[in-house]
């Protein structure tokens, strides 16, 4: 069944400073839907909005047609990874993986070195396991869409490779909002791209659109030729 | 902590300073709900991801923690 979870109508003041209007996003069940913009335009601000943790001036999110009024979001309909670490300190994997009803077989599957940790506290882990760790409960949960807020960031290269493959994987069953300032990798994974300027969301259609509103100088990058493959359908 | 010590001092005051620790205890929890809510914010996150809203949260813990209070109190006066 694919599901779709739209938001507009956004707008969101600070001390009568607008920071979000005029914007639109959509997500469905089989696409990753990235959000990219530069630093303070918003993103984690609309991801709030859309989790009921930041109340707008004004919004309107829908979820399979229908309007979500209220702060509360059921795990089953959308989950959020924050930006920061989220989960208590004193859990070990043991009860976290409890708590989320979640294989820790098939965790370690995708990252064997965890398996000799399965009854440590979470603080005893490096920053990079913890966001691991947090990116996979998210990620790997049964719910209708997940957003990501900055998952690449403290993690190796090797693991985010996992991480996009395990991405690509759960797609097929769900609608993924994913936003990093390593746009590369976003890049390779997202099936639409919106990015935030000015307060508004502009649907990208092409790597043109990202050095036009001023996310990015592509043609004066070094490494184009590793994102020059990515075309919007 | 805050609980045992009220217990503590209205074992040794009586029931004169009950209205007292009344307020010393409301005090505190509004206090501990401040600090709770600016310092462990991001885990409030896990909590509700788990489908357990901040809100939930705050009147399952302070509805418990506030009858322990009165429970415990009562029971220290009337043992006294």
């Amino acid at each position: 069944m694919t599901n779709k979870l739209e938001v507009d109508g956004v707008i969101l003041e600070f001390d009568s400073k607008r920071v979000l209007q005029n914007v639109y996003l959509k997500s469905e069940t089989g696409k990753v839907t990235g959000l990219l913009g530069r630093n303070g335009t918003g993103k984690s601000c609309l991801m709030k909005i859309i989790y009921g943790e930041l109340l707008p001036n004004d919004s309107s999110i829908r979820l399979d047609g229908k309007p979500i009024y209220n702060e509360f979001r059921n795990p089953t309909d959308i989950m959020y990874l924050p930006q920061g670490h989220f989960i208590p300190k004193s859990l070990t994997i043991k009860t976290i993986f409890k708590n989320f009803q979640l294989d820790f077989s098939d965790f370690i599957t995708e990252f064997p070195e965890f398996k000799k940790l399965y009854k440590e506290r979470f603080k005893n882990l490096s920053c990079g396991e913890q966001r691991i760790l947090e990116i996979y409960l998210i990620l790997a949960s049964d719910s209708k869409f997940c957003m990501l807020d900055e998952p690449f960031s403290q993690i190796m290269p090797l693991h985010i490779e996992t991480i996009k493959r395990l991405i690509l994987k759960e797609k097929r069953d769900k609608g993924i909002i994913i936003t990093d300032h390593l746009y590369k990798h976003i890049l390779d994974i997202c099936d639409e791209l919106y990015v935030i300027d000015e307060g508004k969301t502009y649907l990208t259609k092409g790597l043109q659109d990202l050095e036009t509103l001023g996310y990015t100088r592509i043609t004066s990058d070094q490494n184009f030729n590793s994102i020059e493959q990515y075309t919007i359908t | 902590m805050i609980t045992i010590l009220c217990v503590m001092i209205s074992y040794t005051q009586g029931i004169n300073i009950f209205t007292a620790l009344f307020w010393f205890k409301i005090i505190t929890l509004g206090i501990i709900v401040y600090f709770i809510n600016n310092y462990k914010r991001n885990e409030f996150y896990y909590y509700k991801n788990l489908g357990l809203s901040k809100k939930v949260l705050w009147i399952s813990s302070l509805t418990f923690d506030f009858i322990l209070f009165l429970t415990l109190i009562i029971i220290t006066l009337l043992v006294r």
